[in-house]
């Protein structure tokens, strides 16, 4: 059952009896009041008709007064009187000589209830010297029990219509009022089947109102976080796709050279290539589980903020290059414009190593590249910049939301493993720098990255 | 003998397809982007099939493939989710297949474009040996030779993989069916018998470990 009927029933089921006992008490006292009325004007009727009955006799002469019977006698005409006036009432005088329960001047009021009429009896002593007699008053109250009966009746319609009018009154008011409810559930219903949420109307201030409001907050944030999740899962599988179709690519070549040695008649020249395909491929490979690898650390790592001695770090890199540098007979040239300055040193120099690996690969053989370090106003920035293939500007711009496909198609014939540039990009977000790329097809690319010396505490990505 | 195209960006790759095909005494031409792909497709009338990479430099293969009319296109590629393959068939290539791929199904799924658009091979020569694949027929120095049906599906497996080492269990499987209930002894007995009808004792070598492998080069 729902609240709003809940809250229906228990009203009508509280209400209605007290507004019938209500109604019914009222019509007992009505009831009760026109006997109580009755009573009165008959004992006002026999206490008059006694003193008139005292009274006539005293004015008659002394004799008369004495006579016998006469009481019976004066009293025959106000019986008579009495009769023709209202043939309901029978008025009777008697002889008691002494009473029992009466003393003089009191009545004795008595309504039998039972048969068919309630009667009404009323009977009092007639003043000294008369008190011997005793004046019988009788009335059937004919109508009273029709009255009782229409009374009933009349309250039975009055308390009908008021419950059916309450009814109503009380189910209009109470659909009315939890509506908003009602709205409220077929919403959250529309939003577990998975349907957007479409904020609910707010209608006065009571507590379904604020209820409502909190509601309609509440989905906001749900859906907010909720497509926050899709574009973080549509982003890391794109990642994983990119990695799968990235790892694909040497291991077809690393698989199918070592098939067609086993299984076609080769020549010692083609025995040899394959090989070198199939070396070249295992390197690629353990070179991109690297990379993928730090991605992954450096992901998950808080930033380790430390004072980085620029010199120092510019020979670690350096000699970290050497050997890869040498064998392509690149020249790393080093211009360093400042002391010393902050970051995470593992990451810069993975960023640094990245991004002149890069130059490298795009450079011819016996090219320079050029490494910058020097510091701005607010900033610390770093530059790599090679003379060779470059980039179109259509690559370039490529190259902030899908690294990967760029690097691929430039590193068709010089293995680069494709991740390097979102590694950078993550190191530079890590930062909370930005990294930004200068390049011409033919001239070279520049490649300019900007980190605040100032950052937030946690340096967002 | 047909004239294949491959595009693929990848080079070690592009190169094992060109092995791979011209084994098979294909022609092969090579192509590294889509503008280069283009360029040949445009250039050239006499291409029986397109061998296409999807994610390649410039263009795409799945927009190349739109330029392509009345050659077969077989995808190659390493995007291998269901979608990729619908978008990749539905686009109006005859084939799809993932990296890393087999030698064997590479060249079993070209030959089957092939023989669906009759490009193939019809008749295989070898050491005076001319072998019609259509009617069935063997002429060594143009005297007819008899084979019995397992014979004769035993050289038209080795034929249809030429310069191929077939282990003798795929060798059963493609001559005999894999309900054959034989052994690799079966295989053994009419490779035999095969090269002492053919006079093919150099051409259809014995492997050590691998199984056979006719040969056309020496």
């Amino acid at each position: 059952m729902k609240l709003w009927q809940k809250i229906y029933m228990t009203a009508l089921l509280l209400f209605l009896p007290v507004l019938n006992v209500g109604l019914f008490m009222g019509a007992r006292k009505i009831f009760d009041y026109n006997i109580e009325s009755a009573k009165d004007q008959a004992s006002d009727e026999v206490h008059l008709l006694c003193h008139t009955i005292v009274r006539d006799i005293e004015s008659l002469p002394g004799v008369q007064q004495l006579r016998e019977g006469i009481v019976e006698e004066v009293a025959q005409t106000y019986i008579d009187y009495m009769a023709n006036k209202d043939s309901n009432v029978t008025l009777e005088i008697r002889y008691v000589d002494v009473s029992e329960d009466l003393t003089m001047g009191q009545q004795l009021i008595q309504l039998y209830m039972g048969g068919d009429d309630p009667i009404l009896y009323v009977t009092e002593l007639l003043e000294t010297p008369y008190e011997g007699y005793q004046l019988y008053y009788t009335k059937p109250l004919t109508d009273f029990y029709q009255l009782w009966s229409d009374l009933k009746m009349v309250f039975m319609v009055i308390s009908l219509s008021c419950s059916v009018v309450l009814a109503a009154i009380l189910y209009l008011l109470l659909y009315e009022m939890t509506y908003p409810l009602k709205r409220l559930s077929e919403e959250v219903e529309r939003m577990r089947r998975g349907e957007a949420w479409v904020p609910v109307e707010v209608e006065g201030k009571d507590d379904i109102a604020s209820l409502t409001e909190r509601f309609n907050e509440m989905a906001e944030e749900i859906q907010r976080q909720l497509e926050q999740l899709q574009r973080e899962n549509t982003v890391k599988q794109q990642l994983v796709d990119d990695v799968a179709h990235e790892l694909r690519t040497p291991l077809t070549a690393i698989y199918g050279y070592a098939e067609y040695l086993e299984k076609a008649p080769c020549t010692e020249e083609e025995k040899i290539d394959a090989l070198e395909y199939i070396m070249t491929e295992s390197k690629r490979l353990s070179h991109m589980g690297q990379e993928l690898l730090s991605m992954a650390i450096f992901r998950e790592d808080e930033l380790n903020r430390e004072e980085i001695d620029a010199e120092d770090f510019v020979k670690d890199i350096s000699n970290m290059l050497e050997a890869n540098l040498r064998e392509r007979r690149i020249k790393l040239q080093s211009t360093v414009g400042l002391a010393s300055f902050t970051g995470d040193r593992a990451m810069l120099v993975c960023l640094a190593r990245n991004l002149i690996e890069n130059a490298a690969r795009a450079s011819e053989s016996g090219a320079a590249v050029w490494f910058y370090l020097w510091e701005e106003a607010d900033d610390f920035c770093m530059s790599v910049q090679d003379q060779g293939i470059g980039m179109e500007t259509e690559e370039l711009n490529r190259i902030t939301n899908a690294f990967y496909r760029v690097d691929k198609a430039r590193s068709r014939s010089n293995g680069g493993a494709g991740i390097g540039l979102s590694l950078c990009d993550l190191i530079v977000k890590k930062h909370s720098g930005v990294m930004e790329f200068e390049s011409e097809p033919g001239t070279g690319t520049t490649v300019t990255v900007i980190l605040p010396k100032e950052v937030g505490a946690n340096g967002e990505v | 003998m047909a004239r294949i195209l491959i595009v693929e960006d990848e080079k070690p790759i592009n190169q094992l397809m060109k092995q791979n095909l011209a084994l098979q005494n294909h022609q092969v031409l090579q192509a590294f982007d889509g503008k280069e792909a283009l360029e040949i497709l445009d250039s050239r009338a006499d291409i029986d099939l397109v061998i296409l990479d999807i994610m390649l430099p410039y263009i795409s293969g799945l927009d190349i493939i739109k330029e392509i009319h009345d050659i077969p296109v077989m995808f190659v590629t390493a995007k291998d989710g269901i979608q990729d393959k619908l978008k990749g068939l539905t686009s109006g290539a005859e084939d799809y297949l993932v990296k890393p791929f087999d030698m064997l199904e590479l060249i079993a799924r070209v030959n089957l474009i092939l023989k669906r658009y009759k490009k193939d091979a019809t008749t295989f020569e070898l050491a005076g040996v001319t072998v019609d694949l259509v009617s069935q027929r063997v002429l060594k120095d143009g005297e007819e030779v008899t084979l019995t049906p397992q014979e004769w599906s035993l050289l038209e497996a080795l034929i249809r993989n030429v310069n191929i080492a077939l282990s003798r269990d795929h060798l059963l499987n493609m001559a005999w069916g894999y309900d054959f209930d034989g052994d690799a002894r079966t295989v053994d007995v009419h490779i035999v018998k095969l090269r002492k009808k053919l006079g093919w004792e150099n051409q259809i070598k014995t492997l050590y470990k691998l199984g056979y492998r006719l040969e056309t080069t020496q």
